[in-house]
């Protein structure tokens, strides 16, 4: 009697392992993962700088800079702006106890910010033509310069990482969507319960346009599902503050369980936990558990993944986090496009750099599971202001 | 579609909207008489066209307009009549025009409209809708009941996986009890699914915790009754023919979350674990007793007698101290009743029996006369309604009966009244 339709179907790969591995060991300094950072980054630095400078320049330790005079040299290090307005704690326990009012700040540059390179035994400052503003704490580089003593480097020229190669990109017979949701704020769904009601009768068919719809292959939904602005919590003395759930963020946890019940029975759905969903708070997140979702989770079309994710449809490859990586890069340096901020993280191969200094991650001590090592060809960051696309072309 | 049926739906239609006065969008009218989309929509579209013949001004219908916008952008709007020129002017072209809903009031009220097919937990579908774009492998069949008896404990592939190691012990125990939930409710099994449809009975701690939501099984969570480990799940698994065997080996803090839900059944959940019948465990189950007991008393809140007992007690006029025995003595009768036989007695039922409540009284280590409840499986009847009427009669009659047993052991303290009954 029914003429149903046959959605799309890909062959689909979860690669996001790595992001879910992490043991709960939380006594590791946070040294750890800047020394792995800078290991890995290390040899791909090195190709870099042979294709860029060849064999002219020798590549020293910054240690040995002082011991011996070279005209002009290539360092590989990390990179550290030093930033006056950068949140410490001890300006929140100031704060707390109510000594000095602090200002409140959305955005932490300044003109007095200071670039650093670091690596395990030193560190210089850097004078000269690299400019610090769109670069943030935790990008590894190679710079070229001369030391001028008393710890300072001047740069002439300088190299990051680079995009990584790149597996060539699938053809397709036909077009085949993804959709990608995100901050649907649940906490407020009142507000736009027709809209959703829309979504989901479009995604039905049911609205017409078969044509599109039926070649949806999937809907990622990148955070911020329950708020998209986290709960208004007291200033204490104790820094470790619990926020009591309240009974809005549960209604929205089960409203949005019958939201997805209603689009896993369409289509396959990812669901990422965000900055404020019922997750951790560091990243990489884990994905939000099932028991939360007792309607949609016996569904196979749902899948809980973690944040920052990774996937394949039909050698496709997706990557992309809930904003938070994004979000700081913007509040951190003088980046205020988000696809700048995306455009960089490849430059830089480096999905979130200011973790762990401004952006919380787990402390990894042995890998740093946010390099990018598997070029994508899609990256994608989630709850920003609207939407927008580029396509950029690496160099290498 | 022939045209009787359709005379039908039609006059269905007429009803909902001239008598009824009610919002008919096309998946509300799908739903009900459960029939495709694309039919909904002819129908709607039909009804729409002849009612504008007969009686251009009665009907208040809303639009969907789809296609590419002016700016190059996907547009989906749903529009009243008044400004449907206007947009379809943002489209580029000439849009795909649905009738979305009619309704007999002029007044139009989007919100409304978005509340008649409003996911909530009581319009809870199964499926998608027939004529739905979608995979017929997404269905997990929750409701089919014999087919799925025989396949279901079979296909754990079927049930979705996740990417999270360390709980992939307690994803294939929710998936193994959600799959469950297309066996019969006359099992009654510990971790029999719910309905999504909220029954009588209320069997099992991962049926409650799965079907009812979170909510209530969260806050159910904090007064867990049972520290639960292998135990539990072993009894679960030769009563519900589970192959899975790896979800025996979760943690016991993850099944005491699973398996807290407020019923009277969930109350001999506790009482499985005599089948393990070792020494060293009686002292952990006398602890556990103590623990059971306290968990007990406050999920007892609901069926209730012997709480209102208690109560009533308490209010009465009578001597503090007897109360305070009697409340002993209730709590100490409490324990036998609750430990013993129900636990094996469950784990044992066939399926053609069914448990009936039995009053035994014996001589306790204090030289109290008890009166204990115990459980013994009768040859059920047919009908399955008859079997909690009848235990919930058992109940009662218990009722009165641990009554007379406390007042018994009230009378043996000031002289020994056991040979009236």
């Amino acid at each position: 009697m029914s003429e149903t339709i046959e959605r799309v179907s890909v062959n689909y790969k979860n690669l996001s392992q790595k992001f879910s591995e992490q043991t709960s060991d939380y006594n590791k300094q946070y040294c750890g993962i800047y020394l792995a950072r800078l290991k890995e980054m290390e040899t791909l630095l090195r190709k870099r700088i042979e294709i860029k400078w060849g064999d002219r320049h020798p590549i020293i330790k910054l240690h040995k800079l002082a011991e011996e005079q070279y005209d002009k040299c290539v360092v590989i290090a990390m990179l550290f702006k030093d930033q006056k307005l950068k949140p410490s704690i001890l300006k929140q326990l100031a704060e707390a106890t109510k000594l000095t009012p602090q200002p409140i700040l959305h955005h932490f540059t300044d003109d007095s910010d200071q670039l650093f390179i670091e690596d395990e035994l030193q560190r210089y400052q850097l004078l000269g033509t690299l400019n610090g503003k769109n670069l943030v704490t935790g990008i590894a580089c190679a710079l070229l310069g001369t030391d001028m003593g008393k710890g300072k480097f001047m740069v002439e020229d300088y190299v990051f990482a680079g995009y990584r190669p790149q597996v060539e990109i699938p053809l397709f017979s036909e077009d085949i969507f993804v959709i990608f949701l995100s901050g649907l704020d649940f906490v407020n769904h009142q507000n736009f319960i027709p809209n959703l009601e829309l979504c989901i009768h479009w995604l039905s068919g049911m609205l017409g346009d078969d044509e599109t719809v039926s070649r949806i292959a999937r809907i990622i939904i990148a955070g911020n599902s329950m708020r998209t602005k986290a709960e208004k919590q007291k200033l204490t003395m104790m820094m470790t503050s619990r926020i009591v759930e309240s009974q809005d963020s549960i209604e929205s946890v089960k409203t949005f369980d019958y939201f997805l019940l209603q689009l896993c029975q369409l289509v396959d759905v990812d669901v990422m936990p965000g900055e404020n969903d019922p997750s951790n708070h560091i990243l990489p997140q884990k994905p939000m558990h099932y028991c939360m979702f007792p309607q949609s989770a016996v569904y196979k079309s749902l899948n809980q993944v973690p944040n920052p994710y990774f996937c394949s449809l039909d050698e496709l490859k997706i990557f992309g986090t809930s904003g938070q990586p994004v979000r700081d890069i913007m509040r951190f340096s003088e980046v205020t496009d988000p696809l700048d901020a995306l455009e960089y993280c490849l430059k830089w191969n480096h999905l979130a750099p200011s973790a762990p200094d401004t952006l919380g991650c787990f402390p990894y001590y042995d890998k740093d599971p946010f390099i990018i090592d598997d070029c994508p060809h899609v990256l994608f960051a989630g709850n920003q202001t609207e939407f927008s696309t580029r396509i950029v072309t690496g160099q290498f | 579609m022939d045209s009787a049926t359709e005379e039908i739906y039609f006059q269905k239609l007429q009803e909902f909207i001239q008598d009824d006065d009610k919002i008919v969008t096309v998946s509300s009218f799908a739903s009900d008489l459960g029939i495709s989309l694309q039919n909904s929509r002819k129908l709607i579209n039909k009804y729409v066209e002849d009612q504008r013949k007969l009686k251009p001004d009665e009907l208040a219908v809303t639009y969907v307009l789809t296609g590419i916008l002016k700016d190059k952008r996907k547009g989906v709007f749903i529009v009243k009549e008044d400004n449907f020129e206007e947009k379809q002017g943002l489209f580029e072209n000439v849009p795909h025009t649905v009738v979305y809903s009619v309704q007999k009031c002029k007044h139009v009220d989007f919100n409304v409209i978005a509340l008649v097919d409003m996911f909530n937990s009581t319009k809870v579908r199964e499926r998608a809708l027939d004529g739905s774009i979608g995979k017929s492998s997404f269905f997990l069949p929750k409701s089919r009941k014999s087919e799925e008896e025989s396949k279901s404990v079979e296909k754990p592939s079927e049930l979705p996986t996740t990417e999270n190691k360390t709980s992939g012990g307690i994803a294939s125990l929710f998936k193994a009890a959600a799959a469950k939930s297309n066996r019969k409710d006359s099992e009654k099994t510990l971790t029999s699914v719910k309905s999504n449809k909220p029954t009588g009975k209320q069997n099992g701690g991962l049926v409650g915790f799965l079907t009812n939501g979170s909510l209530n099984s969260s806050k159910a969570v904090s007064n867990s009754e049972i520290k639960k480990g292998n135990a539990e799940i072993k009894t679960e698994k030769s009563s519900n023919n589970f192959g899975n065997e790896d979800s025996i080996t979760v943690n016991d803090d993850d099944i005491t979350h699973i398996m807290d839900v407020d019923s009277p059944d969930e109350e001999h959940i506790g009482h499985e674990k005599h089948e393990v019948k070792k020494k060293p465990m009686e002292k952990k189950k006398q602890d556990k007793k103590k623990t059971n007991k306290r968990q007990r008393d406050k999920s007892e809140e609901t069926p209730v007698k012997r709480r209102k007992r208690i109560v009533e007690r308490i209010d009465s006029d009578s001597d503090d101290l007897f109360e305070k025995e009697e409340d002993i003595i209730d709590k100490s009768d409490d324990e036998p009743e609750r430990v013993p036989s129900p636990i094996l007695e469950r784990q044992l039922a066939p399926k053609n029996k069914r448990r009936k409540a039995v009053t035994k009284n014996y001589e306790d280590e204090e030289g109290f006369i008890v009166t204990q409840t115990e459980y013994v499986y009768e040859t059920a009847s047919e009908d399955e309604n008859v079997e909690p009427k009848s235990e919930k009669q058992e109940k009662k009659e218990e009722k009165p009966k641990p009554k007379v047993a406390e007042k018994k052991k009230v009378a043996k303290k000031s002289g020994y009244f056991d040979e009236l009954f």
